[in-house]
């Protein structure tokens, strides 16, 4: 039998949607705040978890997220872009393996091995 | 003791044993037999006392050189154990996972006839062949009433991973009471750090194989040689007990002249061995015989007049009994004594000898080997031979024969095999015959750019002669074109009516052609005209047994119907394409996924909502299988499967679904109403609101991991089979959990399963 707290580290990790939503107040799932549309509010948050440099999970999760919301690639690809000049080349370029994966891509980006 | 003897007829050459699964390939049934023990042959009582007591470990090998007698020690075993007992004796040609599954199931068949059902579904072509080979060997074995050991000898021939992926599966999920027993002359392809420490493995090798003073004398005892006390001692030492040494000294002693300083001078060493060979053992054989020994080593399996078409005689079928009967090193494959092999260490030394003597012939040998194959309707023995004698000429007539029914069979390994002995050569240029098979081979499976290299080669050539369905190659060309479908509707159309116009009456791409033809009207607009074609296209697929053009016509009209509004009409349609595709069990082949695209829609039109789940499920582990290679039919079933998706209501599914759509329509955009079909339900698409992110949003990345997370296999050795690194297969996997709702790999297993994503 798992421990409990062992699955809930697991969901976390995961950024399990059922997990986090009581947390941050139910707002995750089906969050359209004011005057923002789910596809907005999505690449908004994409934006965000691209500026404080998110775990892999975080990305998958909102990206997913907004592909569901129909953004296109090239529209998660422009908020990297977009970001570029405020946090700088260098956490957009730790981002986009991430992003790419995260769209499925069908290459290999230089990552770790 | 368990095995069911074979019915002992050389049926097993002709193809005609097992009616279910009916192979298209020779079953050779004498690999499906232990070896039986001959006279003189020394029982190995201790190390037969460790395995009788052994049967609770799940797992046990015998690891040696050759010439340690493992076959000899597992035949003892099989002999004397109470245990029932499938083996099978690995080849090459086993390095396939389809040929090596059906010979296990075969060998399991003689056991107790087995579930049909189990086995009859083909692994999908892809990543997930190992997984899916070692569930159905597993729930087979699990199925039977009695405990039964699987026995694989000679291990070392598989090289190919989903091969060995496959046994290391099977020897981690072995069913309890069940044995897997494999013989290998290197390490055995099973995680044996991890079945050592759960203390499941028994494992003897070469130290335990090696004979003592005892043994060694019991060996000399029954080749009727007397040797001293001291002497034996001497011997053994000399030859590490290794037993094939001990009884190749023998018979050198036998044979008179062998000077004790020959018999003992050599060890357990191949090229040692060898040059033993020569100078004891072939010395004394008559010279005649010798060149027939050494040039009849070309041969894997050999009977009389195979031979003499080899070696230009006229007695080799009398010539084989005497050999027969005079040793150990030929070993007879069916009752009748038609068929034989060399025992396997023999014929390596003597194709080492007859490469010293003549190296020059031995393209000849296998020219005469694959031409006398040809003549007798051994078809795929026949490439084999025609590769080593480098005659690429025949290789290619008979690959162009071969390929289609080896394909239908689900050999892809196989298949691969033969065009890459092309592509390895450069050779493909030469043939374009070869080059149009392997195109559409390559489509189909979802290899968009080798589908093209090859394409581009088969366009330039060209060939005068009639090709083996009795059509002119400009039809077969034309018939590629229409299937890559690179410049637009119309113009598939018209390669398609080219095609079926040239194409010879009973040919198996006439079915095809049609279905093409039918389906540019479709997207034209033409629906009428285009279902009157599907029907022809629907009865020349079922008279020359075109099985998955014919389903796929069966589903285009199903479209047609539901264009009319006659949903009754559309799933009856369905549903005989379904039935054919489970019947010709091509489940899991792309061009089938167009069936389970419109169940799916005529499901979720009835409000099945769980039966359209599940062919959207089996819609998907096909879905990678969908490339730019086949436009017009990739986009029509992503567009199919999108529509069934909005039925449910699922956004996310279906907005997956058209983006890969879109990516082949960025391609290829000449798709008829199709690019305007895709538009129309991206709008609808827009209007509904994303619930819940779930499995149907996986992506085709994710759905080719999602196999290889039930195997046993590390994130990095995942990462290896897919030819990317690691960090993707992580990321992919922990995308796969969290769209399946679950936090671990075993879960993920157990969820894709319920949902119908894993066979």
């Amino acid at each position: 039998m798992k421990a409990e707290h062992e699955d809930l580290l697991r969901k976390l990790a995961l950024n399990d949607e059922g997990v986090l939503a009581p947390l941050l107040g139910g707002g995750v799932a089906d969050a359209e705040p004011g005057g923002l549309d789910a596809k907005t509010a999505a690449l908004v948050r994409l934006a965000g978890i691209v500026a404080i440099g998110s775990a892999p999970a975080s990305y998958q999760w909102i990206v997913t997220r907004a592909l569901a919301a129909g953004a296109s690639d090239a529209e998660v690809t422009g908020v990297l872009v977009a970001l570029a000049p405020i946090v700088g080349c260098e956490r957009v370029g730790s981002a986009a393996p991430e992003v790419a994966l995260a769209i499925g891509a069908e290459f290999d980006l230089p990552l770790d091995g | 003791m368990g095995v069911v003897e074979s019915p002992g007829t050389p049926a097993a050459l002709s193809g005609a044993t097992t009616s279910w699964f009916a192979p298209s390939f020779l079953l050779e049934e004498s690999k499906l037999r232990p070896p039986s023990s001959r006279p003189g042959t020394v029982r190995r009582a201790g190390l037969l006392e460790r395995l009788h007591a052994s049967s609770d470990a799940s797992v046990v090998t015998v690891v040696g050189p050759p010439g340690y007698g493992k076959s000899a020690l597992l035949g003892q075993w099989v002999e004397e154990g109470p245990r029932a007992v499938a083996w099978v004796s690995i080849e090459d040609e086993d390095n396939d996972p389809a040929v090596l599954l059906a010979y296990i199931a075969a060998a399991l068949d003689r056991v107790k006839p087995i579930d049909v059902d189990i086995l009859r579904t083909r692994a999908p072509p892809g990543a997930s062949v190992a997984a899916t080979v070692a569930r159905r060997i597993v729930a087979t074995m699990s199925g039977m009433a009695e405990p039964v050991a699987l026995v694989l000898d000679h291990t070392e021939l598989l090289h190919n991973h989903q091969c060995r992926d496959a046994i290391a599966e099977l020897a981690v999920h072995v069913p309890s009471a069940g044995q897997l027993v494999l013989a290998s002359r290197g390490a055995p392809p099973v995680p044996l750090a991890r079945l050592r420490a759960q203390g499941a493995v028994v494992e003897v090798g070469a130290e335990d194989l090696a004979m003592d003073e005892s043994e060694a004398l019991m060996l000399l005892d029954g080749a009727g040689v007397r040797l001293g006390d001291a002497e034996v001692a001497e011997l053994v030492r000399h030859t590490e007990g290794w037993p094939v040494g001990l009884y190749l000294a023998a018979l050198a002693h036998k044979s008179g002249n062998g000077s004790r300083k020959g018999a003992l001078a050599f060890s357990g060493d191949d090229r040692l061995m060898a040059d033993y060979l020569r100078m004891e053992l072939l010395a004394r054989v008559p010279r005649g015989r010798v060149s027939f020994l050494t040039r009849t080593s070309v041969l894997e399996r050999m009977c009389g007049p195979l031979c003499d078409a080899v070696v230009g005689g006229t007695h080799s079928g009398r010539l084989l009994e005497a050999l027969e009967g005079s040793n150990l090193l030929v070993v007879p494959l069916d009752r009748r004594r038609e068929w034989y092999r060399y025992h396997r260490l023999f014929q390596e030394l003597l194709r080492v000898e007859l490469g010293q003597r003549e190296a020059a012939a031995v393209p000849q040998l296998h020219a005469r080997a694959a031409a006398w194959c040809q003549e007798n309707g051994l078809a795929e023995m026949a490439i084999t031979h025609a590769q080593a004698a480098g005659d690429a000429d025949q290789v290619a007539r008979l690959v162009t024969a071969c390929a289609l029914a080896a394909y239908a069979d689900g050999r892809l390994e196989t298949v691969d095999r033969w065009f890459r002995w092309f592509d390895e050569r450069d050779l493909i240029e030469r043939y374009p015959s070869v080059a149009v098979l392997g195109a559409v081979l390559r489509a189909v499976m979802g290899q968009p750019a080798a589908a093209e290299r090859w394409a581009a080669v088969a366009e330039r050539g060209s060939v005068e002669a009639t090709l083996p369905d009795g059509s002119p190659m400009e039809s077969w060309q034309a018939q590629l074109r229409a299937f890559l479908c690179r410049h637009g509707v119309e113009r598939m159309r018209r390669d398609a009516q080219l095609a079926e116009k040239g194409l010879a009456p009973g040919s198996q791409w006439r079915a095809s052609a049609l279905a093409l033809e039918g389906l540019s009207w479709l997207l034209d607009g033409e629906a009428e005209r285009a279902d009157e074609i599907l029907a022809r296209a629907v009865d020349v697929g079922m008279d020359v047994g075109a099985l998955p053009a014919t389903a796929a016509a069966l589903a285009e009209r199903a479209i047609v119907a539901i264009g009319r509004d006659d949903w009754v009409e559309a799933e009856g349609l369905a549903r005989r394409g379904l039935a054919i595709i489970r019947d010709g069990r091509l489940e899991d082949y792309g061009p089938g996924a167009i069936v389970h695209a419109v169940l799916a829609r005529v499901a979720a039109h009835g409000g099945d909502v769980p039966g359209a789940r599940e062919s959207l499920g089996h819609a998907a582990r096909v879905r990678p299988q969908l490339t730019y290679a086949m436009p017009a039919l990739a986009v029509q079933t992503l567009l199919e499967l999108a529509r069934a998706y909005l039925a449910l209501a699922d956004a996310a599914g279906a907005r997956v679904v058209m983006r890969e759509a879109g990516a082949i329509l960025r391609i290829r955009p000449d798709l008829g109403s199709l690019p305007r079909e895709a538009a129309e339900l991206r709008v609808t698409l827009e209007t509904l609101r994303v619930g819940s992110v779930g499995a149907s949003s996986l992506t085709a990345a994710e759905l080719r991991l999602v196999p290889l997370l039930s195997t046993h296999l590390s994130f990095r050795e995942i990462g290896l089979r897919l030819h990317v690194s690691r960090h993707t297969v992580k990321t992919q996997a922990i995308s796969v959990y969290r769209k399946l709702g679950v936090s671990s790999r075993s879960e993920a297993i157990d969820r894709v399963r319920s949902i119908g994503l894993l066979a």
